[in-house]
């Protein structure tokens, strides 16, 4: 307290009194407690003397006793010996069992560093999955982000690839508006010309008469010639006149011929292909040839001038068939699994069409329409196109995988050759199978076979696996002839002449064989 | 806290003869008996003492009761109040006696553990008056059992250091302040709520506070308040006493004794 | 003079003390806890063997010596004496 206050005064002093009072009191407390102590101790004392007569009774009495204990102490002693012989066997034991006990030990500290090393590389390896794991987590995101990104470029792609594809279409349409308009125009044009030319006609004689000269069917038996070409598989022959015919193959360029008496006579080499020819067509006043290659390209060779006009190119695989297709038009298929309609003018693509499959053939034509098409596909059906819709109007599914297509002259019946070894015939009209031609000899070559009617419409052809051509009855479907080669080299192609006499082999290995 | 009043309540003891009832042959034992402690704690030391001088000595602890000159001694009671209540001249040898027979009904004979509880729930009724024993209520039970302990050692630093935080009025004055007033001859204690500041704002002296708890006018000078063996002066604040003169259970136990 | 007021006291049980078909009692103000708990042990029929707490305010045991007079001038709430009891220690 601060100030000294009186109270704190009285009370201080009080105790200091009553303590002073205690302390006295305490000290007597002490020498009480020491002394009761030492009386205790005193009659402790007295007790003893009183009890000393008694005990050297007790003593005579323990003497006796001590007789007996000495007799049991001796006792005692022969049991101890004893016992510490087996003591000593048991400290024996007990030393080996302290060296056990310290190899184990050190073993123990062995395994113990042991362990801790272990553990240390176990967390070691622990912290490193640790890493790997958000690393893998790190790179499954970059993984997940790129495929989002790549989803996002697929969708454009596919909305870029409508988009041309529209475009394409509505080109389609302005060109061929163009043509109306032109044809107008020509048309106009022509009756002024038709006038001229009537009156050239009436002043010069005919050129050439490139019509075809059909004599009869006759069923080929003599072999004429066999001539060999210098490089590799001939694709493709194709009869331009009664005379001439082309071959095209894998030598890279389209040949042409002209039979003669005896051996045929090489006329021309038409080049422009970087890869092997895969299928000819002519127009049919034969002033034009169109080769499709496997260099993806279509070539059109003026027929005149023996001279490459054109290269169509557009298609991404090897263009497996093409033909000419209305008028100034040609059509292609390819790999790829697009059809192209090419406008020979002004030499670009005109229109395309998707269909799933490989294009295997085509052929144009059609005695209904002129704009329509057929396509031949990998998928086991023929496709039946109006070129004026991007839908295929009608297909028909075959056995097998779609070789070749050929229309009869008349434009009315088709003839299919399929991979399951038999030729079809179709009706045009009713797109229903007319025929169906096969033979246990004859197994169809390859998904790029050719077949053939013959000119007159009698019979059908094809060239088998084995290097014969079979000719079947058209209406019968009866076998007439098989014409074996020597080679039984596989028949790639056949062409029958015009004449309706003379039929064109084409072979895997080089050869070109005809029979008449 | 005035350290050195604290330290002189606390030393202050009484001298004290003890005797078994019926055994005159055996010794009175003499002993000074701190104030402030219980006779719970103190009588296992003096029932060794008996029974190490005289091993047939049966004394159970737990039946044995105690009585000084006819009046049996509450065994829940701090020694120094029971003391003050019975004994009229300051500095007498107390004589105890051990009884043995059957306690008068009412008597509780009480255990050392039994003492923790009585003296722990005195304490959180100190606390109860002074603020609604927030104090106590956060103190650990660790501290609690450190009371009691310093309290059977007499360990007066490791008692203080623990109760100064009931003492601790830094940052609120306390509500009311704990005191117990005794009358001789009368069975029971007189308390009430009393506040250590009257309406004018002044301290409050133990005078005032006697008189407003019995309910008189003033302190007759016959009279004496009586705590810790002295006499409180009747002008001491009521809150220097609450901090300085109460016994371990944070009471401030007074014994008026009207002198005729 | 005042001791001879009654004291109105509430009792409630904690825990799973026994419950008192009557639980408000008028006390004499000079009877001390300890009657007090030798009477409710009474109407309660305790066992010598179990124990009976009495508990202020939740808080705190009040001493054998407490009279109801006490008890009233320090801890009534609107003149009424609340006591808990339990039959196990309940608060510290």
């Amino acid at each position: 307290m601060s100030k000294n206050d009186s109270f704190v005064e009285k009370i201080s002093q009080q105790l200091d009194e009553s303590q002073l009072k205690s302390k006295d009191f305490s000290d007597f407390c002490k020498h009480y407690a020491a002394l009761s102590a030492e009386a205790e101790q005193k009659a402790n004392v007295r007790n003893q003397n009183d009890e000393g007569s008694r005990l050297q009774d007790e003593i005579a009495q323990l003497y006796i006793d001590k007789g007996k204990n000495d007799q049991m102490l001796i006792d005692a002693n022969t049991r101890n010996l004893r016992m510490e012989e087996k003591m000593e066997d048991f400290s024996h034991f007990l030393k080996q069992m302290d060296e056990n006990y310290k190899k184990k030990c050190a073993k123990y500290a062995q395994l113990e560093v042991e362990f801790k090393r272990m553990k240390s590389d176990h967390s070691d390896n622990k912290d490193e999955r640790l890493a790997f794991n958000t690393n893998v987590a790190l790179l499954r995101d970059q993984i997940q982000k790129l495929e989002d990104e790549r989803i996002q470029l697929m969708n454009k792609i596919r909305q870029l690839n409508e988009q041309k594809n529209e475009i394409q279409n509505a080109e389609t349409q302005l060109e061929e508006r163009r043509a109306s308009l032109m044809a107008k125009d020509r048309a106009n044009s022509q009756s002024i010309v038709r006038k001229d030319q009537e009156m050239t006609k009436l002043a010069a004689p005919e050129k050439e008469i490139k019509s075809d000269l059909f004599l009869a069917d006759t069923i080929p038996t003599i072999k004429m010639f066999n001539i060999k070409i210098d490089d590799g598989e001939v694709n493709d022959v194709k009869w331009i006149s009664q005379d001439t015919f082309a071959t095209g193959g894998s030598d890279r360029c389209v040949k042409l011929w002209k039979t003669t008496d005896d051996e045929p006579l090489k006329l021309n080499s038409l080049t422009g292909s970087s890869a092997s020819i895969t299928q000819l067509d002519f127009d049919p006043q034969r002033r034009n040839l169109l080769a499709s290659s496997n260099d993806k390209n279509l070539l059109l060779y003026n027929m005149d001038l023996l001279r490459l006009t054109a290269t169509l190119s557009g298609h991404s695989d090897s263009v497996t068939c093409t033909k000419f297709y209305s008028t100034n038009g040609a059509i292609s298929g390819s790999a790829d699994r697009i059809l192209k309609i090419w406008d020979l003018a002004s030499q670009r693509c005109t229109r395309s069409f998707y269909p799933i499959s490989k294009i295997l053939d085509l052929e144009t034509r059609f005695a209904t329409s002129p704009a329509i098409f057929a396509s031949a596909h990998h998928d086991k059906n023929v496709r039946i196109w109006d070129g004026r819709s991007s839908e295929p109007a009608q297909s028909v599914v075959l056995g097998g995988r779609v070789t070749s297509l050929f229309m009869s002259k008349t434009g009315q019946e088709m003839l299919c050759s399929t991979r399951d070894d038999t030729l079809s015939l179709i009706d045009i009209r009713t797109f229903g199978i007319v025929h169906n031609y096969s033979f246990e000899n004859y197994h169809t070559s390859s998904d790029y076979s050719r077949c053939v009617i013959s000119p007159g419409g009698d019979y059908v052809a094809a060239g088998g696996s084995n290097g014969a051509v079979v000719i079947w009855n058209k209406m019968t479907a009866r076998i007439e002839k098989v014409l074996q080669s020597e080679s039984e080299s596989t028949v790639l192609s056949i062409a029958w002449n015009p004449t309706g006499q003379g039929l064109l082999s084409a072979f895997r290995q080089k050869n070109v064989a005809c029979y008449k | 806290m005035d350290y050195e009043v604290c330290r002189k309540v606390w030393d202050s003891q009484i001298a004290a003869q003890i005797t078994i009832q019926n055994r005159d042959e055996i010794l009175p034992f003499y002993t000074m008996l701190p104030r402030f402690s219980y006779f719970s704690v103190v009588l296992q030391d003096i029932l060794q003492f008996f029974t190490s001088r005289d091993n047939e000595l049966n004394l159970d602890g737990e039946k044995i009761w105690l009585e000084s000159k006819g009046v049996p001694l509450k065994m829940y009671i701090p020694i120094g109040v029971i003391f003050d209540l019975n004994n009229e001249v300051e500095g007498d040898t107390w004589h105890i006696v051990i009884k043995t027979s059957n306690a008068p009904s009412g008597y509780r004979t009480i255990n050392r553990e039994t003492m923790e509880q009585i003296y722990l729930q005195n304490l959180k009724e100190a606390d109860f008056l002074k603020r609604k024993a927030e104090t106590i209520q956060n103190m650990q039970i660790d501290e609690h059992r450190m009371l009691w302990d310093s309290i059977c050692n007499n360990h007066f630093d490791d008692f203080w250091g623990i109760n100064k935080k009931l003492m601790d009025t830094s940052d609120k004055m306390f509500d009311s302040i704990p005191l117990r007033v005794y009358e001789r001859n009368r069975p029971a204690f007189k308390q009430t709520l009393l506040n250590p500041r009257n309406d004018s704002g002044e301290l409050v002296t133990v005078g005032h506070a006697i008189c407003q708890l019995l309910a008189i006018s003033e302190i007759l000078p016959t009279s004496t308040l009586i705590s810790h063996g002295i006499r409180i002066p009747a002008e001491t604040p009521l809150i220097y006493a609450a901090k300085n003169l109460t016994y371990p259970d944070n009471f401030v136990h007074i014994c008026v004794l009207k002198n005729d | 003079m005042s001791e001879v007021k009654k004291v109105q006291v509430h009792l409630q049980a904690v825990a799973n003390a026994p419950i008192l078909k009557h639980k408000t009692f008028n006390v004499d103000s000079n009877r001390d806890i300890a009657w007090f708990t030798l009477t409710i042990r009474k109407i309660m029929n305790l066992p010598a063997d179990q124990n009976l707490f009495f508990y202020i305010s939740q808080t705190f045991a009040p001493s054998p010596d407490h009279t109801f007079g006490v008890l009233r001038d320090c801890y009534a709430v609107k003149d009424c004496v609340n006591l808990q009891y339990s039959t196990t220690h309940a608060w510290g």
